[in-house]
């Protein structure tokens, strides 16, 4: 297990140093010139060399790269000029707030997903059965801006039971950047009560279609583990039902969907805009946003290589999950 | 002990319930397991073989099937007799792996995958025997002895993945005889390995049955594995029984064309075809859905009259313990 986990570490190494090849060469490959636009249209052009030597922009390209990259591991990202703020503190004090969100909605969406779907199969129960994939379509199907702004007429405007898209509502003391966390740190529970109750109506808007594209991939995992000739072989052994369901099919039908929460988590970190902008939820898609506009080449460039590191890091932590699940990874 | 058999089937009637309509699989058929014996139960693909196992331990329900009616009555080593298609289903689930256990033909998708092979043996243990995880381990690493495999302590913790097709099959042997039960039903138990491999399992088969004391239902579609096993021979054709006799009968004098058919496929057992081909039956069985109004074996059968296709011939016994299912069975010769 442990040489699994370290040569699973090296990999992921490598593919970030990839992702941050890419991330520097898509930003050089594009036609505007940042230094232009941080001196502006009328700048001449000593101006614009002194701005690129500034920016280390007259080196050669490799010693750009290596710059660049010994700059993102000691904490140097770039000067947002759109904020007038370095990159760094700039995402530190966003990227909680996107976590906590994207963290709480996955959490919901997988649990509901695996506790429902198993239960249902288990039931066999064509009814249920019916109720969970219509349930499933509709989940997958409905665009979250459009789910968003439904759940804002009927929970805030009509039944006025959960707070507006006002963000994350009052501020704790931070410690941690998440709020519901930060709160209970300072033992304060209403005021955790409170940031849970902000997070609700984004985070279902959130995790509705992951939530549905899960219960999909887990239902028809199950269906074919069901039919597996060692089901058979199990009940010939006097095996509860049960014990058959929960012990041996749902290991054996769980990877795909490990597999694709993994996914799904790293997406919604760094991938939910809409819904952040819907909410004016203060997170890193709306930087993100303002950052392409703006061609606030530090933040993207940033923001690209974090979003690797992201999906990097939570890949791996589904691999080593897998080595836990399923025997066959572990060894080979 | 007693001479009672150990399973005694009356007029099993096993049907599916299709779209297109209800399929007949298993219709009316018995017979009687002896004790400490071996019972071939023969027949091709689709004859119903293997749903009459299933019926028996009651799992053909997660297909779709269901008993119509019949009988099984099932004498445990203690003497008590229990009708299996009458038994609620937890006491059922006593009885599967404890007292009737299994082993299918496909090694290689019988195992749990995730699943280390002493866990599942280990599973059954525990499961009919209520012994401590220590104790259980112990009786698990025993059994992979008994059935031959290697260092049983250090492959103990191996995963199926690990383990070739013959390993696998000796594992579900493991699995099968753990809980020492007093019938195994051995499912083409040796169709899917190498014919090397296949002897081994039949030899290991046979020596634990005397070792343990266990009567064994063996299906399979070669005769010639019959010839090896068993006792008593039961042919079925279409779901239906088409001859039954002790072996030696079988073999001397077979009194049904499907039986002579089955015969003469044996390589090296007849004398060979003028043009060397190995004799075949031709044709096919009759689909479930449209099977003939008479014989069912009519279409196929050389001797044939309109007589045969008029009505379903009885099950008549020919000779003292020997039953066939055609009216000129005098007329079958080898």
């Amino acid at each position: 297990m442990g040489k699994f986990i370290i040569e699973r570490i090296g990999s992921a190494i490598l593919t970030i140093l990839g992702a941050s090849i890419i991330a520097f060469v898509i930003l050089r490959a594009l036609p505007t010139d940042p230094a232009r636009l941080i001196a502006g249209p009328f700048a001449s052009e000593d101006v614009l060399n002194t701005v690129r030597a500034q920016m280390g922009l007259d080196k050669p390209l490799v010693a750009q790269y290596l710059d660049y990259i010994r700059n993102f591991f000691t904490g140097d990202w770039g000067y947002s000029y759109g904020a007038g703020k370095p990159v760094l503190p700039l995402i530190a004090e966003r990227l909680p707030a996107s976590v906590e969100l994207a963290v709480l909605a996955f959490v919901s969406a997988f649990a509901a997903a695996v506790l429902l779907t198993v239960l249902v199969s288990f039931s066999r129960s064509r009814i249920l059965d019916g109720i969970l994939r219509a349930l499933s379509f509709v989940s997958v199907g409905v665009p979250p801006f459009w789910i968003s702004l439904l759940l804002l007429m009927l929970f805030f405007e009509r039944l006025g039971w959960f707070p507006g898209p006002v963000g994350r509502g009052p501020a704790p003391a931070i410690i941690t950047g998440f709020y519901t966390i930060d709160y209970l740190l300072a033992g304060n529970l209403q005021g955790a009560g409170t940031a849970l109750w902000h997070i609700v109506l984004p985070g279902i808007a959130l995790a509705l279609g992951s939530f549905g594209y899960l219960v999909r991939l887990l239902r028809a995992n199950l269906l074919d583990v069901v039919h597996e000739p060692f089901v058979t072989v199990l009940h010939s052994k006097g095996v509860a039902p049960v014990n058959t369901h929960f012990r041996h099919i749902l290991p054996n039908a769980f990877l795909p969907t490990l597999t694709a929460g993994g996914l799904i988590l790293a997406q919604l970190i760094g991938g939910s805009v809409l819904v952040e902008q819907i909410f004016t939820w203060p997170g890193i898609g709306t930087l993100v946003i303002d950052g392409i506009t703006r061609q606030d080449y530090a933040v993207v460039q940033s923001f690209i290589l974090l979003s690797a590191i992201i999906y990097i890091v939570v890949n791996l932590g589904v691999d080593v999950l897998y080595g836990y699940v399923d025997p066959r990874v572990r060894r080979s | 002990m007693t001479d009672a058999p150990v399973l005694d089937v009356r007029n099993l009637r096993t049907v599916f319930d299709t779209p297109v309509g209800q399929v007949v699989s298993v219709d009316d058929v018995s017979f009687a397991i002896p004790h400490g014996k071996t019972l071939g139960l023969v027949g091709e693909s689709g004859s119903g073989k293997s749903v009459t196992s299933l019926s028996l331990m009651r799992l053909v329900g997660r297909g779709g099937g269901r008993v119509a009616s019949g009988s099984a009555t099932l004498t445990t080593r203690d003497g008590a007799t229990t009708d299996l298609l009458a038994l609620p289903e937890k006491a059922m689930r006593k009885v599967r792996g404890r007292d009737i256990a299994m082993v299918f033909q496909e090694p290689m998708t019988s195992l749990d995958p995730v699943w280390s092979v002493g866990d599942q043996i280990m599973e059954s243990i525990r499961l009919h025997q209520g012994v401590n995880k220590a104790e259980a381990r112990r009786r698990a690493v025993d059994m992979l002895r008994l059935v031959g495999i290697p260092a049983p302590e250090r492959r103990i913790d191996d995963f199926p993945h690990q383990l070739s097709g013959g390993m696998r099959q000796r594992v579900m042997i493991a699995i099968a005889l753990s809980c020492r039960p007093g019938l195994l039903i051995a499912d083409e138990p040796t169709t899917a390995l190498d014919v090397t491999i296949q002897a081994q399992i039949l030899d290991l088969i046979r020596r634990l049955q005397a070792e343990i004391g266990m009567s064994v239902l063996f299906i399979t579609h070669n005769l010639g594995v019959v010839a090896e096993t068993a006792v008593r021979v039961v042919v079925v054709y279409a779901g239906q029984v088409v001859e039954e006799a002790a072996v030696a009968d079988i073999f001397a004098t077979p009194r049904h064309p499907y039986t002579l058919g089955l015969l003469a496929s044996i390589p090296g057992t007849s004398a060979p075809t003028p043009d060397r081909r190995l004799p075949t039956i031709g044709g096919a069985p009759p689909s479930p859905l449209a099977r003939p109004t008479g014989c069912r074996f009519a279409p196929r059968c050389a001797l044939a009259l309109d007589a045969c296709r008029a009505s379903v011939p009885e099950l008549v016994e020919v000779a003292p313990g020997h039953k066939a299912r055609c009216i000129r069975w005098q007329d079958v010769r080898r």
